[in-house]
């Protein structure tokens, strides 16, 4: 029983990505080869969800990974873990991708908010995956409805503020304040809930 | 249109969501580049903005992918690694006077030309995106080197002779710690080596040799960077020199 347990708990606990990292500052491709295992499944789903085209998010995904081999030096794992530092370039290429290419996408794209939804092809998620998708979930319940809304457009849509204004039919300023407010609300759920574990 | 910092510290959480229209950000980012508050600002909320990119449900990419992906990284092996980076500077002994250099450093403290890490308007705005995150992340290095507080920020005017290379020194006001951030270094041939040298009282004293990481970037500490300092960047013929004989490139000066 006791190494059932132990297997369980090695499966629920985040794995450690600074050794993972350090190899990738030293050309180790395994490591690379590791961290893509890793992570890959997260962001193609948040490239595909962005720009709701294949094609474009695994160019996206794969110029994250590039942008990661070759400057694994500006991740500072006292600013989070490497998934969010992955995900974070993710996002921005995404968006960039996306604002370049207007037509492909807004036309066809559709605005649910489907964040617990089954939708797309999943994987078997690891299970610390999972957890940590889980806790971020719960730390957006306790948001605002209209904070969690126009962090929703902004963040997961790709949308910028004035065009998170325009369909929400707000006011600019007020756009900002829910994205910034959700942001601030949503930075010390998350710090609060790193500190009692 | 001038927004204050207050302004823009408004507009941080906006940008480091990525919501912001293009013009704004190219504004913002700008604005975080220089102010020490809003980079530190910038940081944590693209690590949480990163968190929330978490909750999207993970979704098995095409097998090919990581073909690809690990085919180009096998084009593209690492030509440095983060000991070209993020260097402790190592004292060494200092050398005879360098009077040449004060003047240069004067002129260039009067002349006071604010150099930005220019030149990105005119690239593709991908690659002045990756850019801007790969300098912003160099300055946060560099910030975290010299630790919270004040700050005050001298530019590296550059010289001449610079070939595109300029920077950036913070200095902590408590401590004297100081990081230099350097941009637009290319990888030096043959044996020849970038050093930065700290000139005070008469003296010019060698404070690290360097390279660049792979974006042309470095980030070098300096400690004890008292009023009416020169920091100095040259390109010297071979790693070691006491004294300097390779072209200056870049000089701040801290009155
Ligand atoms: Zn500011």
């Amino acid at each position: 029983m006791r190494t059932k347990t132990g297997k369980l708990k090695k499966r629920l606990e985040e794995p450690d990505d600074a050794g993972l990292l350090e190899g990738i500052l030293n050309g180790d491709q395994a490591c690379l080869s590791v961290f893509y295992d890793r992570y890959a499944g997260s962001a193609f789903g948040l490239a595909w969800k962005i720009c709701n085209n294949r094609a474009i998010a695994e160019d996206v995904v794969q110029e994250a990974f590039m942008a990661v081999w070759q400057r694994p030096s500006s991740f500072d794992s006292s600013r989070g873990s490497a998934g969010s530092f992955l995900l974070g370039i993710v996002h921005h290429k995404a968006v960039d991708a996306i604002r370049k290419e207007e037509s492909v996408r807004r036309r066809e794209e559709n605005f649910t908010s489907d964040l617990s939804d089954a939708s797309g092809d999943e994987v078997v998620e690891a299970a610390w995956l999972a957890l940590r998708r889980q806790s971020v979930l719960k730390a957006l319940q306790q948001l605002s409805d209209v904070q969690r809304e126009a962090l929703e457009l902004a963040y997961l849509h790709g949308l910028t503020y004035s065009e998170v204004a325009a369909r929400l039919r707000i006011p600019l300023g007020t756009a900002k304040t829910r994205m910034r407010d959700g942001l601030i609300r949503l930075r010390g759920i998350l710090d609060e809930s790193a500190v009692n574990g | 249109m001038t927004m204050t910092h207050d302004e823009f510290k408004e507009l941080v959480p906006i940008m480091a969501l990525n919501a912001l229209p293009a013009e704004e950000e190219e504004q913002v980012a700008a604005h975080v580049e220089f102010c020490v508050e809003c980079s530190r600002l910038f940081g944590e909320y693209r690590s949480t903005a990163g968190d929330l990119a978490m909750a999207v449900r993970p979704v098995t990419p095409p097998a090919d992918l990581k073909d690809r992906i690990m085919a180009q990284a096998r084009q593209t092996a690492p030509v440095g690694t983060e000991a070209s980076r993020s260097q402790q500077a190592t004292p060494r002994r200092s050398g005879p006077t360098f009077a040449r250099w004060m003047g240069v450093a004067a002129a260039a403290a009067v002349a006071l030309v604010v150099i930005g890490f220019g030149a990105q308007q005119l690239m593709e705005q991908n690659q002045r995106v990756q850019q801007q995150e790969e300098l912003l992340s160099a300055q946060r290095e560099a910030l975290d080197l010299i630790g919270s507080g004040e700050t005050s920020v001298l530019t590296m005017n550059p010289t001449q002779d610079s070939d595109g290379v300029t920077g950036r020194v913070f200095v902590s006001s408590d401590s004297g710690r100081a990081a230099v951030l350097l941009s637009g270094l290319t990888e030096p041939s043959g044996d020849s080596i970038y050093t930065l040298w700290m000139i005070r009282d008469g003296n010019e004293e060698p404070v690290a040799d360097f390279g660049p990481d792979r974006s042309g970037l470095a980030v070098l500490s300096v400690d004890d960077v008292k009023s009416d300092t020169t920091l100095a960047i040259t390109l010297e013929p071979q790693p070691g020199n006491t004294s300097p004989q390779g072209p200056v490139l870049a000089t701040a000066y801290k009155a």
